[in-house]
């Protein structure tokens, strides 16, 4: 292998095999950026699991997240059914810096996995859907 | 040049480009298909050129009602930066073991829209989005 000429590597968390289902996890601090996760759905061999990751506002404690089934996801990925895969949203801002980026504030991502698209409902994948998952900073 | 809305290629490979006029979504409107059958898509590439961000939207479905539909996929896009869009390009179905991009089928066929909101809503259209969807004719 050459020579890596870059002068800046992405860094950051990264969660290893961390269990998800319909409960939200937080995954993301203040100003995080996501960059991707992989996803094993091989224990729903029978059914499609739902990836949903949200930009919500945790409040001034950092005590909130999400109601799954009611608020709405801000990114969602059909995972197939059994698969096992890479999901990496590609994200630029108009000035060129990489990966998904939650809002100022007191904005933070969580995810959570459930059997339905969009808003869909809380219903969680029948088995949990194991993830390794990649930000800037938790 | 122009991109066609659906070029085909000598491949078999389908390269769609779906523009501001028609990804736009407003609820209770129907969102617009892009293939009307079952496709398996590889790729998206989703521009944002508004100066917020806006939401793009896929469904596995013919002429889903948005804002009532829940979408299969739902992705944010950044904002631009004067004339640099913001940019997410998401592949489908890469395999964790192969690294290959398998892409997912959409069964029934591929619809999109582009919002101002999130998840399942349709509150207003985007007004500056464009889509290219890479696919193949199931």
């Amino acid at each position: 292998m050459g020579t890596l000429n870059k002068t800046t590597v992405l860094q950051g968390a990264r969660f290893d095999d961390h269990p998800l289902n319909n409960t939200p996890e937080k995954i993301g601090g203040a100003s995080t950026r996501f960059y991707a996760s992989g996803l094993d759905n091989s224990g729903n061999s029978d059914a499609h699991s739902f990836f949903k990751l949200y930009n919500f506002d945790a409040g001034a404690l950092d005590d909130q997240a999400p109601s799954v089934g009611t608020t709405q996801p801000d990114f969602c990925y059909r995972l197939q059914k059994g698969g096992v895969e890479d999901v990496i949203p590609i994200a630029f801002n108009g000035s060129a810096v990489f990966g998904m980026a939650n809002s100022a504030g007191q904005f933070r991502w969580f995810a959570a996995v459930t059997t339905t698209g969009g808003q869909g409902s809380n219903a969680g994948p029948a088995a949990t859907v194991t993830a390794s998952l990649f930000t800037d900073g938790n | 040049m122009a991109i066609p809305s659906i070029m085909e290629l000598p491949s078999g490979l389908l390269l769609a480009k779906i523009d501001n006029a028609d990804i736009n979504a407003t609820a209770g409107s129907k969102a617009h298909d892009i293939f009307g059958g079952p496709a398996k898509v590889l790729l998206l590439l989703a521009l944002n050129y508004d100066t917020s961000l806006r939401h793009g939207k896929l469904y596995d479905s013919v002429a889903p009602t948005e804002g009532t539909t829940d979408p299969d996929y739902c992705f944010p896009v950044a904002a631009a930066s004067g004339s640099v869009p913001g940019i997410l390009l998401l592949p489908f179905g890469v395999n964790k073991a192969t690294h290959a991009i398998e892409g997912h089928k959409f069964t029934a066929g591929v619809s999109a829209v582009g919002a101002t909101t999130a998840g399942r809503t349709c509150t207003a259209a985007a007004t500056a989005m464009d889509f290219y969807i890479l696919a193949v004719r199931e």
